[in-house]
């Protein structure tokens, strides 16, 4: 159960790819690398899921602290390419209301 | 069939329960939804005790019990009584800003489960997990039991 985070930059937006399990163990590899993109500066985020296989609510506290942050230094925290199973936590913890999300990268791009 | 481990607990631990887990209900009649759903459920419970301990001496027991039309997870553990379901729902409508963080856990657990129930025994922290097969979402367990 090991969690990667693909990095890339596309128009100076970073898109940052979770892949495998985002669990209360895992969830602290995202939360590095969300708090050292916007130390890096990053205004602008977007998070790619498509290779996300499960959140659990540790991840999702991960993004909802960060959401509040990037909010209020002006930011924008994008999401896209939900697999059916992640999206379904989403929407039962009442996420959907609250985050941009997005069915493709190029979407959350354009936001 | 019932099958039970016994994890320090500790959130080093979690794989382990995990991989116990997927090991055993991939056995059962449950479809891969269900799985996945009663899965997160008991991560969502083991991290909630691994997290709060509240002074914990003895390892969590993990007892999956398979057959008929149910699967049934138990979990104790011998920490001070504390029955997480009488925690208030959380916020779900708020806005970003004013959304309080936390009490997501349990709320899944309650969501992903047929029945979720919690006791105090003989001195342990009793939390029962259970999932139909087939699945009866929105079917009150006890109408269930009584074979209504």
């Amino acid at each position: 159960m090991t969690l990667e985070i693909a990095e890339s930059e596309r128009d100076g937006v970073l898109i940052l790819a979770p892949r495998g399990r985002i669990d209360a163990f895992s969830a602290k590899v995202l939360e590095d690398a969300l708090r050292k993109a916007v130390e890096g500066g990053h205004r602008h985020l977007v998070v790619n899921l498509q290779d996300t296989e499960y959140i659990s609510s540790g991840g999702l506290r991960v993004f909802l602290v960060t959401l509040k942050g990037m909010r209020k230094d002006e930011g924008s925290l994008r999401l896209c390419c939900l697999a059916p199973g992640v999206h379904k936590i989403f929407k039962l913890a009442g996420f959907t209301t609250i985050f941009s999300i997005y069915p493709t990268e190029q979407d959350a791009l354009v936001g | 069939m019932r099958s039970t481990i016994q994890v320090g607990a500790e959130l080093e631990h979690l794989p382990g329960v995990i991989g116990f887990l997927t090991g055993l209900l991939g056995s059962t009649d449950l479809d891969g939804e269900s799985r996945n759903d009663l899965t997160m459920a008991v991560e969502e419970a083991f991290t909630n005790i691994a997290q709060h301990s509240r002074g914990a001496v003895s390892p969590v027991e993990l007892r999956v019990e398979t057959g008929g039309r149910k699967v049934s997870i138990r979990l104790s553990d011998d920490g001070a009584p504390f029955d997480p379901f009488a925690a208030p729902e959380p916020d779900l409508v708020s806005g970003p800003d004013e959304r309080p963080v936390g009490g997501l856990g349990v709320h899944l657990i309650r969501a992903l489960v047929d029945h979720a129930g919690y006791e105090r025994r003989d001195g342990r922290n009793i939390l029962t997990l259970t999932m139909y097969c087939p699945r009866s979402r929105g079917r009150p367990s006890s109408h269930w039991r009584d074979g209504k």
